[in-house]
């Protein structure tokens, strides 16, 4: 750990440090080249909003194909293509990369330090996912159209697929590899790079969050590589892991797979809790109700994330034991899970509360993870998961988790710190505008699929019954809504970039991590080269 | 530019890193070694 320098100013800056201080190079260099953490963070932010517009356009194409039943536009294979890259893209694309540009950004700042651990390396995590998303996307170009098995990758359809499944598979080893650094990075930072006087015990529970959720990354996107792997060689080089024709098992596929799947749902939601864990104490005017419960409970979540996977494949045929215990295991989680809602209401409870648009963000994820949670124990109920499996009562609960849940919380995060990253404040109406209008599309758009799945409509098929006809519309309509409302974002963050007015340090009473208390907004290109003493 | 990190941090900072890079190559040598000799 760096000292101390008793001179530090208010910055965080050494006075005999102040020869050091300058601002980034100039032109594409700067960016090419950046090993400082809050480039590499805005770099990031940019990949993971460009993904999110792409992947959204393949959302608003399945949801124009199914605003009526028949065949409007699309061809089902070109249909299955967009469902799969959809998948893929946001939950590689855009998801992910949004949570490592915040880590990037905030990790140093609310420990303290000068940067991450290995600067260099963070500059190559990122640019690893520029080639990754051209294979990803330039796949629909190839002959034979982008693969069209779902985001999992199912075997036997994916061996029998032309080479864009092979420009998948690539783009995935590539993203695992490009999170594994990163997630190396987060937590070496994290464990040697503290400021004298920060404590495991008094960091941020971003900070908590992200260091839980890198050993995630750690432990089980490997595993993903490997099952990717053997597709590789089942497909090109003669094995037969997964091709029951040569005396494979495509189920062993679903374990593989699903080993790595269910951990990751938790590495796409457990930021989300870090960020919705800075955003309501600072709207609350309280501390965070229940501080070390939470780091256990996201612990906990952690640990039992391991075992649930069966969850995912109850309909293989898996004995009845094992279908017991993954239900049961499964259940479980929504202890610790229970143990964090109810802080964030402690937490607000009896708070000063005021509801800009950060805040409007923390509690429309907080009413609405809590339904995709609850949507998640229904699934969890092996007969009735017999039932609703593969049905758009799945699609209800994870968009329900991972958009209301997972984005939500980054466009909460975005608003939050965006005064601070960019030195200027965000327009606030505007801000409202585009909460009110996505929580109203959303719901619109997502909350009659839990119908249409109860009532028995698969996922994956471009046509479907007439029964289906009504919500389908109104699901297309919300859709539409949703989407459209995120230019709303787009601009407002685009205009408060170049022409917003200015912030001031503190933008928010109640924030109290070291970038509010510690740093001048703008922030300097170079920010605790000397480390702050934390009390 | 980084402040100068002093060398015992660097070694702990090092000393993380490929802990952690091993951890993963073994977890993936782990999940193919033991499918491809059952293959």
């Amino acid at each position: 750990m760096t000292t101390m320098n008793p001179a530090a100013d208010a910055h965080g800056h050494g006075h005999d440090q102040a020869h050091e201080h300058h601002g980034p190079p100039h032109g594409i260099t700067r960016w090419l080249y950046t090993t400082n953490h809050k480039d590499i963070g805005t770099m990031y932010l940019w990949f993971a909003c460009t993904m999110f517009f792409i992947g959204g356009t393949m959302a608003l194409g399945i949801r124009a194909e199914l605003f009526k039943p028949g065949l409007q536009f699309f061809d089902p294979q070109f249909f299955n293509s967009l469902t799969t890259v959809h998948g893929l893209v946001m939950v590689f694309g855009a998801i992910m990369p949004a949570f490592v540009g915040f880590a990037n950004w905030l990790v140093p700042l609310h420990i303290g330090a000068a940067d991450m651990a290995f600067p260099r390396l963070n500059n190559w995590s990122f640019w690893l996912l520029i080639p990754a998303a051209i294979l990803l996307v330039g796949s629909f170009f190839v002959p034979g159209g982008a693969a069209a098995s779902g985001w999992t990758l199912y075997p036997p359809l994916i061996i029998q697929q032309g080479m864009s499944v092979d420009m998948t598979i690539f783009a995935v080893h590539i993203l695992g590899a490009s999170s594994i650094m990163g997630s190396i990075n987060i937590i070496t930072t994290i464990l040697n790079m503290r400021a004298p006087g920060m404590t495991l015990m008094k960091m941020p529970l971003f900070v908590w969050t992200w260091l839980i959720t890198a050993y995630l990354l750690i432990a089980v996107m490997p595993v993903l590589a490997g099952a990717v792997t053997m597709l590789l060689t089942d497909r090109h080089f003669g094995t037969s892991f997964f091709n029951a024709a040569g005396g494979g098992d495509p189920t062993m596929f679903l374990h593989i797979f699903w080993f790595f799947g269910h951990p990751e749902v938790y590495i796409m939601i457990l930021p989300a809790f870090g960020i919705i864990s800075q955003i309501i104490p600072a709207f609350a005017r309280k501390p965070l109700f229940g501080y070390a419960s939470m780091v256990y409970a996201t612990a906990s979540i952690a640990i039992l994330s391991f075992i649930v996977w069966g969850h995912h494949m109850f309909t293989v045929g898996m004995p009845a034991a094992g279908n017991l215990f993954f239900m049961y295991a499964t259940m479980l989680i929504a202890v610790p899970t229970g143990v964090k809602i109810f802080n964030w209401i402690a937490t607000m409870w009896r708070g000063e509360m005021t509801f800009e648009t950060p805040m409007l963000f923390a509690v429309g994820f907080l009413c609405l993870f809590t339904i995709g949670g609850f949507s998640g124990l229904v699934l969890s109920i092996v007969p009735v998961d017999i039932t609703l499996h593969n049905t758009y009562y799945v699609v209800a609960h994870f968009h329900y988790v991972l958009v209301s849940g997972a984005l939500f919380a980054i466009m909460g995060g975005v608003y939050f710190w965006l005064p601070k990253w960019s030195g200027h404040m965000y327009n606030e109406g505007l801000g409202k505008l585009h909460f009110w209008l996505s929580m109203i599309g959303f719901n619109v758009a997502f909350f009659p699929q839990h119908f249409l799945g109860l009532a028995g409509m698969p996922r994956r098929i471009p046509d479907y019954a007439l029964q289906f006809a009504e919500w389908n519309m109104w699901s297309s309509i919300g859709a539409f809504v949703f989407g459209f409302s995120q230019l709303i974002f787009l601009y407002n963050v685009i205009s408060t970039i170049r022409s917003g007015k200015a912030a001031p340090q503190k933008q928010w009473d109640g924030a109290d991590s070291l970038e509010w208390t510690h740093l001048p907004t703008p922030m300097p290109y170079h920010t605790f080269e000397t480390a702050p003493v934390i009390k | 530019m980084q402040p100068r990190q002093d060398s015992a941090q660097r070694r702990r900072i090092w000393a993380t890193g490929l802990t952690l890079a091993f951890l993963a190559v073994a977890v993936y040598a782990v999940v193919l070694m033991k499918f491809f000799v059952a293959q």
